[in-house]
């Protein structure tokens, strides 16, 4: 397994970020968090990174995070939420440091991998782009060998562009059966094709923890007319959106046959659901 | 091993301008200093006794008329390197003085610089522990700020040394520069830089270590939470024993290097070359007895309390 938690919870003074929380991550899956701010993703992926103390029990790839970290570092790679490459140091120093430090590093990998970037081997990490510290941070990332990869709103702030590029090379040169990744962010459509497990996250619970498949047959959206509003309401959708002349309902768990009385039932994007879901009831419509 | 010389590496890239860059400017001031004082007459004094000869040098002049009329080639080649020696403190003392004070500074930012640019999110993501990071911050921040000082000193002091022994052996028309720069004296010169940056370091440790722990718990302006704790102490002091503060003196004792008990003829110099060299091993010997005394010894638990507790802020810290 590479996550086991139980209990999981998390307390700053009086604020709870991380309501006791329990969940497994077995290799070979690509899990989102998701959720809005504040709703405690970062929390939850600082305690899996053994970044801060925490409640209950949390096994990753059966160590203690906060005892283990250096340890857990040898087969964990991380990107976190905001640029944390050192701003003074050139590109080849750190390549050359990493080298030094973690022995799971391939430099030559990460070389091969900036040589078909604009990034250049002298230029401080100052003097680069955002997209192009992605891209160095990637190149890094992507050159360890680790079996799980945790990357918390790693593409904030960057272009469309990047964005695409960014989780089409973490699909291509990372993924596989043996290994797990770990994502959190706001932008649901962008990763909503990568991924195979999804949780979303409110006010610090876990509010849904299901496969994609799971959310597939669990979950349909039917578009309504006006005139057949009371039947939908009667089906107790768990989200509603008004538009011209009809409303777009999302149903979990509502039998087909009721749902296909109503109209085309169809698969729910992760958007609709993302607000279905951490949204209060009633706020959407 | 390899993963902590990297971490030294780091370190080294991070403070560069400090470590590096600031002992070589101050060095390359120095070396114009002393070289323009091999032009000018009396922009320089030093008193030579030799056995039976007492030379007042104010100028590489000065040293060339001494050899020309009351030496001798003989006895003009240890006034040479007596005065080449002289060059070498006075080109070592003011890069490490300078050094040891960068050095607060570099420690002060150690810590707490990694945190306000969040990159202490990508070193903790390698697979290293906090306490390795700290006891290299710790070390390179201390000892490898002195020792660049005392590699550029000693660079500095070799080149015055060749350039005095030039000038006089270019006078007296005879190789004499080879053994102006006599290996026992550099030699002797470079150990005893090189030990007293490691005993400076190993009495200032608590001060360094204290400085560490509040860099790593500072949420802010590191040098106010570093000052505040033992100057509010050293008040307490005063005021309820009224009399001077225990910690203040012990500070200032301990920055200020006077447990080393340095004590070198900067202006009157007894030379032979085998004479210099003892008196330096005598010097490295104070130092190293030094370290049979409790405080000491005291002083290096604080430290090592102090790093462990920087290691354990550091764990548990990410802003």
């Amino acid at each position: 397994m590479i996550v086991e938690a139980n209990g999981l919870a998390k307390r700053y003074g009086q604020i709870q970020a991380l309501k006791p929380t329990s969940f497994s991550i077995p290799p070979g899956r690509i899990v989102g968090i998701i959720g809005p701010n504040g709703a405690g993703k970062s929390t939850l992926v600082n305690a899996l990174l053994g970044l801060i103390n925490h409640e209950g029990s949390l096994r990753v790839l059966d160590r203690d995070p906060l005892k283990d970290r250096a340890s857990l570092m040898h087969e964990v790679s991380y990107i976190a939420d905001v640029a944390t490459l050192p701003r003074w140091i050139r590109v080849k120093d750190l390549l050359s440091i990493v080298e030094g430090i973690h022995p799971r590093f391939d430099r030559r990998k990460a070389e091969d991998r900036l040589a078909r970037t604009t990034v250049r081997p002298t230029a401080r990490v100052r003097e680069l782009s955002k997209g192009m510290i992605v891209q160095l941070h990637l190149a890094i990332v992507l050159s360890i060998d680790a079996r799980l990869l945790v990357l918390d709103e790693p593409t904030l702030g960057l272009d469309l562009i990047n964005r695409r590029s960014f989780y089409d090379a973490i699909l291509s040169d990372f993924f596989d059966e043996t290994r797990s990744i770990i994502v959190t962010t706001h932008q649901v459509e962008e990763i909503e094709h990568v991924l195979t497990h999804v949780m979303m996250m409110r006010q610090g619970e876990v509010v849904l923890d299901a496969s994609i498949d799971e959310l597939s047959e669990r979950f349909a959206a039917v578009d309504v007319p006006d005139s057949r509003k009371a039947e939908a309401e009667a089906l107790r959708p768990v989200y509603s959106r008004r538009a011209i002349g009809r409303t777009s309902y999302v149903f979990d768990s509502a039998p087909q046959d009721r749902l296909a009385a109503l109209g085309e039932p169809r698969r729910v994007s992760l958007a609709d659901l993302f607000v279905a879901t951490v949204q209060p009831k009633g706020e959407a419509e | 091993m390899k993963a902590f010389l990297s971490l030294l590496k780091s370190e080294h890239l991070e403070h560069r301008a400090g470590q590096l860059w600031t002992p070589v400017i101050v060095s390359a001031i120095l070396l114009v200093l002393l070289l323009g004082g091999m032009l000018y007459e009396g922009s320089m004094l030093i008193n030579v006794t030799l056995e039976d000869t007492n030379v007042d040098v104010r100028s590489v002049g000065d040293v060339l008329e001494a050899i020309r009329t009351d030496l001798g080639p003989e006895k003009a080649k240890p006034v040479l390197q007596a005065i080449a020696f002289s060059s070498t403190y006075i080109a070592l003392l003011p890069v490490l003085l300078i050094a040891a004070l960068a050095s607060y500074f570099i420690m002060l930012s150690s810590m707490h610089s990694e945190r306000a640019d969040r990159s202490v999110l990508f070193w903790k993501s390698m697979p290293v522990s906090d306490l390795k990071v700290a006891v290299a911050k710790f070390l390179s921040s201390s000892l490898g700020t002195l020792l660049f000082a005392a590699a550029v000193g000693i660079a500095t002091a070799l080149i015055t040394a060749i350039c005095y022994a030039v000038a006089g052996s270019t006078a007296t028309a005879t190789p004499e520069w080879q053994s102006a720069i006599h290996p026992a004296v550099i030699g002797s010169t470079a150990l005893l830089a090189i030990a007293t940056c490691l005993f400076y370091v190993l009495w200032a440790a608590p001060v360094y270590g204290w400085i560490l722990l509040a860099s790593a718990w500072a949420p802010r302006s590191p040098l106010l939470y570093t000052a505040i704790p033992p100057v509010a102490i050293g008040i307490l002091e005063v005021l309820t024993t009224r009399s001077g503060s225990w910690l203040m003196r012990e500070i200032g004792t301990r920055v200020s290097g006077s447990m080393l008990h340095i004590d070198l003829p900067l202006g009157n110099v007894l030379y032979s070359p085998s004479g210099l060299a003892g008196m330096l091993m005598n010097q490295i010997a104070t130092m190293a007895a030094s370290a049979a005394s409790p405080r000491f010894w005291l002083g290096l638990v604080f430290t090592v309390l102090c790093i462990w507790g920087t290691s354990e802020i550091r764990r548990r810290r990410i802003a």
